[in-house]
């Protein structure tokens, strides 16, 4: 027979694997493809990003607007590759944290991974404060959240506890929960693009760029930085990976359907409202006008907005909570957050603890107000921290498949161009952050910094942290057979 | 992706875990590409596959690959749903002349080892795939494609120049095995030393000539003429054999 046909035969558990996975208590196959979607495009929460698009990019890059969004978008599409090379063969609860362990080290490691607690514990803080203030507004609320009324307090303590409970009762209902909300904002907003798009005539002369006009080089980055975060989330999916079905196939996928989809409601949508500023009107999706005329509008679009950054927030504590969990299990995070709950496959310490964390972040935020160092460091945690992130993947992966003897320049590529293209923009933003607002800079400088050093200290004092750090789900003995020359077992 | 499609791809794809069954969980891609002659970018994207599709694990802590439990699937998905003509046959053949019989398929310019004797098992699995000139087995497949000739699959001629050299073959003997073989019918060997045995292998072939399989028989000693004895035999199941798997419209390869 041939080795392969004894293996077969044999069929007996291959005993060089473990027996547990470092994330065992997760349940494998538990969500499908469609769920890693709805997990990052609700991250990226296409419909909050619609709404700022437009306004934000024309303010920034002028005629560059549509130019800045198209090159924005294709460098997003090489992050999703060059993340997709790693989610092609490790399925990692920690995502872009484990993969750039694994790819160069527990150095970059750790500063990714920090800058992703950051970033996502930013964005999910900002996304819950802006879904109550919207929610405050949709029932005629005015200001009332400056001066930290008792409605937005108890908006904030039950919102944030309902997504903790959905979390912690498993991902399959949270992210079907996000699907239908994202499937239902983006519809309207698409439609509405629709709407606007054919009362301007279809008018295409504003996407093309005018060269006379052309923006200063920072203000070009600028605007790429503006636009890259309206796409940050994306890479959350993939830390559903251990617990979906095939994730060596499906992360990959749903990464990069993901970011086609949402820079093509992105494109079309920035199209539609330019063209309405080419007929004389506002970049804006809604005028004034259209809310006059319609006064039901109003609510609705806050009650619809309201819901989007719900299930934004919903996304990004979803991927902070398994990063955290991922971080238990190595040992860099206290052990408790590390523990599952036997009945739901959860990781329910960390949800809870992730949970409490963003309402306490959420009530300062709304308390600290409008100028507060805080609420800089997190709104710069919200961007910085993803541009940090995604170069450090874009830069990890060419290393890795060097490593791992399986580098081709057919898959390298996109990763190699992607370092080139986030380096450009990590150090304008660097630099137009460190003239704009220097002390949020230092402080978020400082974090990483600080916990980095204190991590590498931990990992060379030979406590075993170097071994265990860029755990993912490894191929257990049970999921393997034995190939024909191993020992036998006997058990 | 969507995998490999066509003959080709499913041959690749079973030869990747052919390798990976016969070499362990050390066996990087790149040893992998280099085994099977695949250009490394082809072989990165089907092994890419096939463990996207967990029919091949990566081994958390060595570099290399084992084998899924979704290949014993798909084992079971491919297996024959007819019954296989091939064991009764064969064990008809083991009966009549009370000698060892082994049954192989050839694809591809590579020894597929079926049905090999319990009672006198090869010397080595490993050395009757890859040292093709020590075995009658080998011969044969040498003599199907003699060198710098003609052939219809030149990349089974390919493998087979490629595992010729790597056991030290001269393209002199080469042709030498080939004259021997086409003269005789079939081909033949004799193994000296503590373990020796005479071995005789007739080819199987398909309606377009091919060499598809061969059955080869067995006997302890230095005699051939005690192996030749049985050449009858050994031709009429070949004859019932190639009838048996090629009027049902298939082989079961």
């Amino acid at each position: 027979m041939s080795s392969l046909s004894d293996a077969i035969t044999r069929g007996l558990p291959d005993a060089s694997l473990g027996s547990v996975s470092p994330l065992h208590g997760l349940r494998r196959g538990s969500v499908r493809t469609i769920d890693l979607v709805a997990q990052s495009v609700a991250a990226v929460a296409p419909a909050g990003g619609l709404l700022i698009l437009t306004g934000g990019l024309i303010t920034r890059t002028g005629s560059f607007a549509f130019a800045t969004l198209l090159l924005t978008a294709a460098a997003v599409i090489l992050v999703a590759l060059a993340t997709s090379i790693f989610a092609r063969r490790i399925s990692a609860a920690g995502g872009i944290y484990t993969f750039v362990t694994k790819g160069i080290g527990p150095t970059a490691g750790i500063v990714t991974g920090v800058a992703l607690l950051l970033g996502y514990g930013g964005v999910s803080i900002d996304t819950l404060r802006s879904a109550v203030h919207r929610l405050d507004a949709a029932f005629g609320g005015t200001e009332r959240w400056a001066a930290g009324g008792l409605v937005p307090t108890l908006l904030t303590v039950g919102i944030g506890a309902a997504i903790t409970a959905v979390i912690a009762l498993g991902p399959k209902m949270s992210t079907r929960v996000m699907l239908v909300v994202e499937a239902v904002a983006v519809t309207a907003l698409v439609a509405l693009s629709i709407t606007v798009f054919a009362a301007s005539g279809w008018n295409l002369s504003g996407i093309l760029p005018d060269i006379d006009a052309a923006p200063s080089l920072p203000s070009f980055a600028e605007g790429i930085g503006f636009a890259l975060i309206c796409f940050v989330g994306f890479e959350s999916g993939a830390a559903l990976g251990p617990e979906s079905r095939r994730p060596l196939a499906s992360v990959p996928r749903a990464l990069v359907w993901t970011v086609a989809a949402v820079a093509a409601v992105y494109l079309f949508g920035m199209m539609a409202q330019l063209s309405a500023v080419a007929d004389g009107g506002s970049a804006r999706l809604l005028t004034d006008a259209d809310l006059a005329a319609s006064p039901w509008l109003d609510p609705l679009i806050h009650a619809v907005v309201a819901a989007s950054w719900i299930a934004c927030t919903l996304a990004f504590t979803n991927a902070l909570v398994r990063l955290v969990f991922t971080m238990a299990r190595e040992g860099v995070l206290p052990r408790a957050l590390g523990r599952t709950s036997i009945r739901y496959a959860t990781p329910h310490v960390a949800a809870v603890v992730v949970g409490a964390s963003l309402i306490v972040g959420t009530l300062l935020l709304a308390g600290a107000g409008r100028t507060s160092l805080y609420r800089d460091v997190v709104h710069l945690a919200a961007s910085m921290a993803f541009i940090i992130a995604y170069l450090a993947v874009c830069a990890a992966a060419t290393p890795y498949l060097v490593r791992i003897e399986e580098f081709s320049l057919r898959e390298a590529w996109p990763a190699l161009l992607g370092t080139l293209v986030l380096a450009g923009v990590a150090v304008t933003e660097t630099l137009a952050e460190a003239g704009d607002d220097p002390t949020a800079l230092a402080v978020l400088v400082a974090i990483i910094a600080v916990t980095t050093v204190a991590h590498l200290l931990r990992v060379r004092s030979g406590s075993g942290l170097a071994r265990r750090v860029g755990a993912y789900d490894t191929p257990v003995a049970s999921d393997a057979i034995s190939f024909p020359g191993a020992p036998p077992t006997r058990s | 992706m969507s995998g490999p499609s066509g003959a080709g791809g499913v041959a690749l794809a079973l030869a990747v875990l052919e390798e990976v069954a016969r070499g362990g969980p050390t066996l990087s891609a790149n040893r992998i590409a280099q085994l099977l002659g695949m250009p490394r970018a082809s072989a990165y994207r089907l092994i890419n596959s096939l463990t996207s599709e967990e029919y091949l694990l990566r081994h958390p802590s060595l570099d290399g690959f084992v084998l899924g439990v979704r290949v014993v699937e798909l084992a079971h998905l491919i297996a024959p749903r007819r019954a296989d003509p091939v064991p009764d046959l064969i064990a008809g053949l083991r009966r009549r002349t009370g000698e060892a019989v082994h049954f192989v398929r050839y694809t591809g310019g590579r020894v597929l080892v079926v049905d090999e004797d319990p009672d006198l098992p090869l010397l080595s699995i490993d050395r009757t795939r890859r040292q093709l000139g020590a075995t009658a087995v080998g011969r044969l497949l040498i003599a199907e494609y003699p060198p710098l000739e003609a052939t219809t699959d030149p990349g089974a001629a390919k493998a087979v120049a490629v595992s010729a050299h790597a056991a030290g073959i001269s393209i002199e003997e080469r042709r030498r095995i080939a004259v021997d073989v086409s003269r005789l019918g079939y081909a033949n060997c004799i193994e000296p030393g503590p373990d020796a045995r005479v071995c005789i292998a007739v080819p199987v072939r398909s309606p377009e000539g091919d060499l598809a399989a061969a059955v080869a028989l067995t006997v302890p000693g230095v005699d051939l003429a005690a192996a030749v004895r049985h050449l009858g035999a050994v031709t009429a199941a070949v004859e019932e054999l190639a009838h048996a798997s090629y009027s049902m419209g298939s082989a079961t390869a």
